[in-house]
This record gives structure tokens, sequence and C-alpha cells, in this order.
């Protein structure tokens, strides 16, 4: 009895093997999953996410929800719709307001399952973390080790000489 | 809607997802969103991988376009002005472009700044500035796709060399925070709306130009120091003393003597 071609669900499988069913439209804010449908047409079997486990799932698919009725971005990959930098939405910077491993499992299932404007949310989270830190303080955020020699260190000091904001 | 679940039981501290875990490809995305180039330039000193990700030429000018993107938008007034010093192009970028890592760009002295940055319609043809804010983008594309290439026919370069690199971001930075800084009654002028872009660039040079980043600084007495090796306090008193129109004439002076 399904409609043909337009099924009103589609079936997510995390890695730790949880089946989350969700509409179709809100899945198919990923690229990847939305490909997929498109070209198997009828899927009636829980689709495997297998980089991604029940918890950032399910925090992905809010966050489709939240957004499931944004305009898709123009298929052109290199027009800019990407506007001002630190400018994140209310909600979304809510969203992100996570700690950093999760914060960090999000982006990478943005990436894995191609939702653009997820990644980019998340990747300016990122870049507003950093905003106005010094190295050090960076490296300490994001436990980073320093593998510069000390006389790296002091040519790439100089290096940069030239922009140094006051 | 769900009820919250808890955490898989993974060891915090030792989970795959660190930052430094990230792919390369979200690395870069993160670089390209950084909303200034003082953190990009902070951010590419703080371990050997993320530098070789900043210096990548692809992603300094991604990360260039785009700032200059958000930043420069004729449709949007209450968007900050951005100028571009045309002194600072000609003489300047190679001088202080850091060695080594950074490749050096080929546009200084083989881009026809003046032909990009001056008559560029805005009325503000005769003028040692020009800018770039006034322009859509799609002006923008048109004049460095169409335009320019004419003009600069004698020496035929490339199209990718005319895009902006780091140190435009920084320049254009510096400009931006002194548009923020103009205070409100002086934000208005005659020239009405399109002359932002002029105000800022006054009240930079007037006020603020020595202070800012380097690059953006007042070149001339950088020349100068460059020159003579100004001591210290020399430098403070320049830097006490009104010389925007001091220091310009000093520039003349120098391109004077050059000349004979």
């Amino acid at each position: 009895m399904a409609t043909p071609s337009t099924q009103a669900t589609v079936k997510l499988q995390s890695n730790d093997n949880v089946v989350i069913e969700v509409e179709r439209a809100i899945a198919e804010r990923s690229v990847l999953i939305k490909n997929m449908l498109e070209d198997c047409g009828e899927v009636t079997d829980a689709i495997p996410i297998s980089n991604v486990n029940e918890s950032i799932l399910r925090k992905v698919i809010e966050w489709c929800e939240h957004h499931k009725n944004d305009p898709v971005a123009a298929e052109n990959e290199n027009d800019d719709s990407r506007k001002k930098t630190t400018d994140i939405d209310e909600w979304d910077q809510k969203f992100m307001n996570v700690d950093q491993e999760m914060l960090f499992e999000i982006i990478l299932a943005a990436n894995f399952l191609d939702i653009k404007p997820l990644l980019d949310t998340g990747c300016k989270t990122v870049a507003n973390m950093i905003k106005g830190k010094s190295p050090e303080e960076i490296r300490k955020l994001f436990n980073i080790q320093n593998d510069f020699t000390p006389e790296e260190e002091e040519q790439i000091r100089r290096e940069n000489e030239w922009a140094e904001d006051r | 809607m769900s009820p919250p679940t808890p955490l898989p039981p993974v060891a915090v501290g030792t989970s795959s997802s660190a930052f430094r875990h990230l792919p390369t490809e979200i690395i870069e995305l993160i670089f390209i969103q950084l909303p200034d180039p003082h953190t990009y330039l902070r951010l590419s000193t703080i371990s050997r991988r993320f530098r070789s990700i900043a210096v990548s030429k692809y992603i300094r000018r991604k990360f260039s376009s785009q700032w200059f993107e958000s930043n420069c938008d004729d449709t949007q007034w209450e968007q900050p002005a951005v100028c571009i010093h045309r002194d600072y192009f000609e003489e300047w970028k190679y001088p202080l472009r850091p060695k080594g890592s950074w490749e050096v760009p080929n546009i200084v002295g083989k881009l026809d700044t003046q032909g990009l940055f001056y008559n560029n319609g805005s009325g503000y043809g005769n003028s040692r500035w020009g800018c770039l804010s006034g322009w859509s983008t799609s002006k923008r594309e048109n004049y460095m796709t169409k335009v320019l290439p004419r003009r600069l026919g004698r020496s035929k370069k490339p199209l990718e060399e005319l895009v902006m690199d780091i140190e435009d971001v920084v320049m254009g930075w510096d400009m931006v925070r002194t548009w923020e800084r103009v205070p409100i009654e002086d934000r208005d002028s005659d020239d009405g709306n399109a002359n932002r872009t002029v105000i800022a660039f006054r009240y930079w040079e007037q006020r603020e130009g020595y202070h800012g980043c380097l690059c953006g600084r007042n070149v001339e007495f950088y020349y100068e120091r460059s020159q003579s090796r100004l001591t210290k306090r020399a430098r403070e008193l320049y830097d006490e003393v009104d010389c925007a129109e001091s220091g310009r004439d000093l520039k003349k002076r120098n391109l004077q003597e050059k000349q004979y």
C-alpha cells in the first residue's frame, strides 16, 4: 500500500544497532541518504549509518527536524550562500552548546552524511571557540601538542610579526 | 521529544574524536570559517599540522575570498567598508610579506592596482584610494574577468593571481574595526552612503592608522624606519605627531629623490 516513490518514513540504523524511524523529508536533509533513496527507490530495510552512534544520530536528526523547512541550498557548490562568518542562529547556537567531544562527533557525522549547513554550523562553532585565543590557549583548549622546535617557533613568530594585532 | 539518551560508555579523554583527530578536510573548513585573519594566523602556529594546512595557497585564498564576501557587500550599507591601500599594494606587500613558507604572491608590481582600485566608477576616481566595498559581487567579478584582462593585456597575468590573500584580509579587518569605532555622528556625510568607505578610511588614516595592524599602519613611517632605523623614542615621537600629511610629503620626497 506504500505510495509509489514517496514513502513517508525511513529507518536509520546507528552503528550501535539502534533503529530510528524518521520522516523521509527530514532524513533527506542528508544528501547521502537522499541520493541513496533516489537511487534505490523504495527502501524498507533500515539504512545502516555505519559511522554514527545512536546519541549522535538522534542529535543530528533533531537538527534536521528543526531545519526541515529551510530552503535547500543551491546545488551550485561554489555559490557562496554561506553568509557572514560569525553568524549562527540562536537555535543552532544552543544546539551546538555541547561538550567538545560531541561537537566533533556531530561535525564528523554531518560530514559523513553530507549535511552541509550542519557541517558549516559546526565548523563555525569551532571557529568561534578559537576566536581571540592565543596559540597556547588554543593548544590547551584542544589538547594539542606543540611540535615545533624553539627555533621554528621563533621563525614563525617573526614570519607573523607583520600582522600582529595590537 | 525522545527521552534524553545517555552517552555511550566512551572513556572521556581517550576519545578518538579529539580535535587533533579531525580529518584535514574538516580542519580546512574550520580555517575557512574563522572570523578574522589574526585568529587564522594564530591557529597556524599551534602545530606543524595546522601550519601546513594554513599556508596552503588554496585555503588562504578560500578564507580570504570568503571573508571579503562576508564583509564587502554594497547591498547592505551597514556592512563596514573596506579599503585597499594602493601604496601598500604597490610597495609594501613584498617587504612585509614573510619569507619562507608563506609563498610570495605574484601580484605586487604586476597587478594594475591603479586600474583595479582607482577608477572604479564610484566618483572617487582621482583619489589615491579606491574602494572595493562599493562593488557588488557581480560587478567585481565582471571587472576581474572582463575588464581587467583587457587593461592588463600587455602583461597577460592569469586571473588567479588577482585574488585576495591573507594580507588583504589583515588590512581589511583593520578597516572593519576602524569603521566600527567611527562615532555615529561621524558616520553620516554629505556624500551619502556611497562614501562610507571614504569616511572609514579617513578616520582610520587620521586617528587609528598608525596603531592598527602593522601592514595597515602608516606605511611612510615604516618606510622611514627601514631607511634610517629610528630609535624607539624617535618612533614614539613620530607616532605622536599628526603625520598623515607630513608622512605623505616625506614619501613624495623620497620618491622624487629616487628619480634623481
